[in-house]
């Protein structure tokens, strides 16, 4: 059967798939070709750290670098050479082969570590144990195919070069400088068209390397400059460094270039688009209003409210989980509504009335109530922080958000009320949207006024601007919608069958 | 009495479903068994699942103790398979909203056998793929640092406010229509069934009877839900790949992740609804009710989700390698020709091609053909973020060698286990919940019309209208 033999191949095709996918899902490590000979390495335990005495190595202290082939067996043995810490006493580890040699001190001055190199990368070898010297004691072991540092056996055959760099003397933090370096031959003839690669030593965690900061062709006269923006503080090497071809060795150069102030990096805080609110400082602030003292726990509230950071993502959040809360609304009218037996009216009502009705009958009273509680206790938080003329200034600036809260307020009283209406419901969920959101404006006005007292209406006023018409907007919309739909919203429903029936 | 005709406002304008009682007493029978017995089966299969959370209990055990240095994780590539499961699963989550909420509001009838399982999805993969961050701290007691000095500014917490906006959103959106079943189950089940399972269907149908108010009331949540659930969920898988295109990383500094992430979360979650349709379909023989057409539906679905995921990839691969930037190279050659080749070509070719093809073709446009596509596909997925994560931090920033990653057992155990607690809650789900919506399958759906033969006109059945689901008379 078809499907069988599908379902077979499918189950194959899955089994070699999985297959596939070993080992581990590890990336397919690098095959390793024939290595050459062993490799032995006799590196010196000296006052200054690391100093490789043969084999294939770079570098000193703490940026020594032992390079091998994949494949190739190691011999790598550390000399004790110390000639002041004459107490110190040594334990090399290398991770990644998780190898480690005995300690090695005045007494027992040599340990070996016997390996083939079968893994590729860069190896940490550190010192185990805490010394005099222990920060210099921080080298790598490289693995890999193009290892070596020694010149190539072509450049060892050309002819050599010389090559000089000029940087100013010092410079400051972000400046930009301009890096020169002339590259000449044996016999003092510039080298034209010859790339120099200008690098600035960086250590970051316990890894050290050179850092290309410019790249320059030399021109006729042998010169090659670039520029570079020093982000640096402090006493910076730079290098000049010319990586030679068939005809002309290697050359280097360095020269040091102090930077005032105190070693730091620079580095841009902001990044992208500044939006205020978001992810920059609101554009009125504390720093450009000139505000007095900031109250403590009050200022420590104040930075959670969106309306100072953040406001679109808070108000993207009102929206949804206020429709949540519509949500759970109805349905605990689902568990209350099983014993419906309200009746509704037939007949035809002028529109207004319809809008109004329910106000009137239900919310009104109880609705104005609502409101004028809100409106006394966010004065009085106000008078009592900021004085009475400003309270009465903020009364003034706030009247549109009293109206709101009224408004809102009977519709809320209309959800809760059991409103006989089709559609109602939803309408006054709107209005109890528009009154959390017009609440969310007025207790923005009240944490700016506690916070940062702001002395005058106008102030006031750049503030509400600024900060919280995103907010209000959002509750006049909502509230708005609601009139609109309440004013204009039929008495009957559409459908007979929707009404909820007289039970027997 | 109350009946189906008066359910909704669609019943004084749609012909009443003619829903024959046997029809109907079959499928309550057969999607209220799991609920009213319990075989060897489960239990053996329960067990076996307890293990697995068990191993993987043990395995973070270790982590805990001896910290993530038991893992492949390091200084340089410090995300790796937790992070990629993560996103994996918030990506299936899509599968719910995508069938419950948006063919839902398209009026596409033939998901009304599915949409439960669909919700399931959705809620038990936010579950477990929100472990997942907390799977990745060394220190996961310090989470509450991400609330107490969190910035408005930072991905994560945007992270964290979609998860958990849409975490509730989905459990509302599962619970409400499950609210009729409760009360099915609540009449049906009977004095056999254990006190707190009566106890439980009785509290949660919240005394649903069926009356009209109700169902307004009812019908009113499912429609705000149904609308509000679906930008919910774009914007949580936006901001899951913002997380990553938000950084200065050169493959993932991508202005294209958003609706990559979007189109890859409803890709996979696809995927996902076909194959526990599959295997819920075979194990409560619900072959009846979730037919080939719900197969060849959903593997349409899937074909389409290939071309455009493949587009998707063509367009970011196309355009950053035409301007191959340094990090860009690197990242191709490690993709494409290097150490993860193997899985990228696989993504590719057995993630959007193959099963691209299979749908395609008629004669393996079969149900075991969609359902071996949609485990190509999940597969792939999978891999797909596990690439995202871990090439994505393998491209140096500094002059150094790229680092070396590869989970550990500890990883693969932990990931083990959050599968296995994703199939135990769903197996848990599916002993406690119907997994077939009865109500909206019974009212508005009804058996698959019998094929019409050329030259005849079906026969009118008697008018029999379904019983109500609620308390029986």
């Amino acid at each position: 059967m078809p499907s069988r033999s599908l379902g077979y191949a499918s189950a194959a095709l899955v089994a070699a798939a999985l297959l596939a996918l070993t080992p581990w899902l590890g990336p397919a490590r690098v095959a390793h070709a024939q290595a050459s000979g062993p490799a032995k390495i006799r590196v010196e335990i000296t006052d200054n750290g690391f100093k490789g005495v043969s084999g294939n190595f770079s570098g000193e202290g703490e940026g020594f670098t032992i390079a091998v082939e994949p494949g190739q067996e190691v011999e790598l043995t550390f000399v004790w050479a110390h000639q002041a810490y004459v107490d110190d006493a040594h334990a090399f580890v290398l991770k990644g082969y998780g190898l480690e040699t005995p300690e090695i001190n005045a007494a027992n001055r040599e340990a070996t570590l016997k390996f083939v190199a079968n893994k590729a990368g860069t190896f940490d070898l550190k010192c185990d144990v805490h010394c005099e010297v222990h920060e210099r004691l921080i080298g790598s072991l490289k693995v890999s195919r193009s290892s070596g540092t020694s010149a190539s056996p072509a450049a060892s055959a050309a002819a050599p070069s010389a090559l000089s760099i000029r940087v100013p003397a010092a410079a400051e933090l972000g400046q930009r400088v301009l890096l020169q370096a002339r590259l000449l031959d044996a016999s003092g003839e510039p080298l034209a068209r010859a790339p120099v690669i200008f690098s600035v030593p960086t250590s970051f965690l316990n890894k050290s390397s050179d850092v290309v900061v410019a790249k320059a062709l030399t021109d006729k006269e042998g010169r090659a400059a670039a520029e570079y923006e020093v982000r640096s503080a402090g006493q910076l090497t730079i290098q000049a460094d010319y990586r030679g071809n068939e005809r002309y060795a290697p050359a280097k150069a360095s020269a040091e270039l102090v930077v005032g102030e105190a070693p730091r990096q620079l580095y841009t805080e902001h990044a992208g688009v500044r939006i205020p609110g978001l992810n920059a400082a609101p554009a009125l602030g504390p720093t450009m209003v000139g505000l007095g003292q900031v109250r403590g726990p009050l200022a420590a509230l104040s930075t959670l409210w969106p309306a100072l950071s953040g406001w679109p993502i808070a108000l993207a959040l009102l929206v949804i989980w206020s429709s949540y809360a519509a949500v759970v609304v109805l349905t605990f009218r689902v568990a209350g509504a099983g014993s419906v037996a309200a009746t509704v009216p037939a007949r035809r009502l002028p529109a207004a009335r319809v809008a109004l009705e329910p106000i009137v009958r239900h919310g009104l009273w109880s609705g104005v109530a609502l409101a004028v509680a809100i409106v006394v206790a966010a004065l009085s938080i106000m008078a009592a922080v900021r004085g009475f003329e400003h309270m009465l200034a903020d009364l003034g600036t706030h009247g549109g958000y009293l109206a709101l809260i009224a408004l809102s307020a009977g519709a809320l009283e209309t959800l809760v009320g059991h409103a006989p209406f089709r559609g109602q419901r939803w309408v006054a969920a709107l209005g109890a949207l528009g009154i959390a959101v017009a609440l969310a404006a007025l207790l923005s006005c009240c944490l700016w006024a506690l916070t940062y007292r702001l002395p005058v209406v106008s102030q006031v006023t750049l503030a509400l601007i600024l900060n919280e018409v995103p907010v209000a907007l959002a509750g006049l919309a909502l509230s708005a919608l609601s009139l609109v739909v309440l004013l204009h919203l039929r008495q009957a429903p559409r459908h007979a069958a929707m009404r909820p029936e007289v039970r027997p | 009495m109350d009946t189906v005709a008066s359910w909704g406002e669609h019943a004084a304008t749609q012909p009443t479903h003619h829903v024959p009682p046997a029809w109907r007493e079959r499928l309550e029978a057969r999607v209220l068994h799991p609920l009213r017995s319990t075989g060897f089966r489960y239990y053996v299969w329960v067990a076996f699942l307890l293990a697995l959370i068990g191993w993987a209990l043990y395995a973070y055990s270790q982590q805990l103790e001896r910290g993530l240095i038991v893992t492949g994780m390091r200084d340089r590539i410090s995300w790796g398979l937790y992070i990629a499961s993560f996103v994996f699963f918030i990506g299936i989550s899509h599968a719910g909203t995508l069938l419950s909420a948006i063919l839902r509001a398209v009026k596409a009838r033939w998901q009304m056998s599915i949409t439960r399982m669909a919700e399931f999805i959705t809620v038990v993969a936010l579950m477990v793929g929100a472990l997942f961050p907390f799977l990745d701290m060394g220190r996961p007691e310090r989470i509450l640092n991400l609330l107490t000095y969190g910035r408005w500014q930072s991905p994560l917490l945007w992270d964290i406010m979609a998860i958990g906006t849409y975490l509730t959103g989905s459990t509302l959106y599962l619970y409400l229509p499950l609210i009729p079943d409760f009360a099915l189950c609540r009449d049906r089940l009977g004095p056999s069934a254990p006190a707190w399972k009566r106890w439980f269907f009785t509290a949660a149908a919240l005394g649903w009877q069926g009356t009209p108010a109700q169902r307004l009331a009812l019908d009113r949540a499912m429609t705000v839900m149904m609308i509000v659930i679906i930008p919910v969920a774009v914007s949580v898988h936006t901001v899951v790949s913002w997380i990553f295109a938000m950084t200065l990383r050169d493959p993932l500094n991508s202005t294209v992740f958003g609706a990559y992430f979007v189109a890859g979360a409803i890709f996979s979650g696809i995927a996902s609804i076909i194959i526990l349709m599959a295997v819920l379909r075979r194990l409560l023989h619900l072959e009846e009710y979730i037919t080939a057409t719900q197969f060849v539906s959903l593997g349409y679905l899937l074909g389409a989700f290939t071309l455009i995921m493949g587009y998707f990839n063509l367009s970011e691969y196309a355009v950053t390698g035409y301007k191959m930037a340094e990090g860009t190279r690197f990242h191709f050659e490690q993709l494409m020709v290097g150490p993860f080749a193997g899985l990228f070509w696989f993504y590719i070719l057995g993630g959007m091609v193959l099963p691209g093809l299979i749908i395609l073709y008629p004669r393996t446009r079969t149900i075991a053909g969609i359902v071996t596509a949609s485990v190509l596909v999940l597969v792939a997925m999978w891999i797909e973020r596990y690439l995202i994560v871990v090439t994505g931090f393998r491209v140096p920033l500094m002059p150094y060698d790229p680092a070396w990653y590869m989970p550990t057992w500890v990883e693969w155990s932990i990931l083990a286990g959050a599968f296995a607690l994703f199939a135990l809650i769903i197996t848990v789900f599916a002993k406690l919940f119907p997994v077939v919506s009865l109500w909206e399958v019974i009212e508005h759906r009804g058996p698959e019309p019998a094929p019409l033969r050329s030259g005849t006109q079906p026969a009118p059945g008697p008018d029999v209208r379904g019983r109500a689901v609620g308390r029986t008379p």
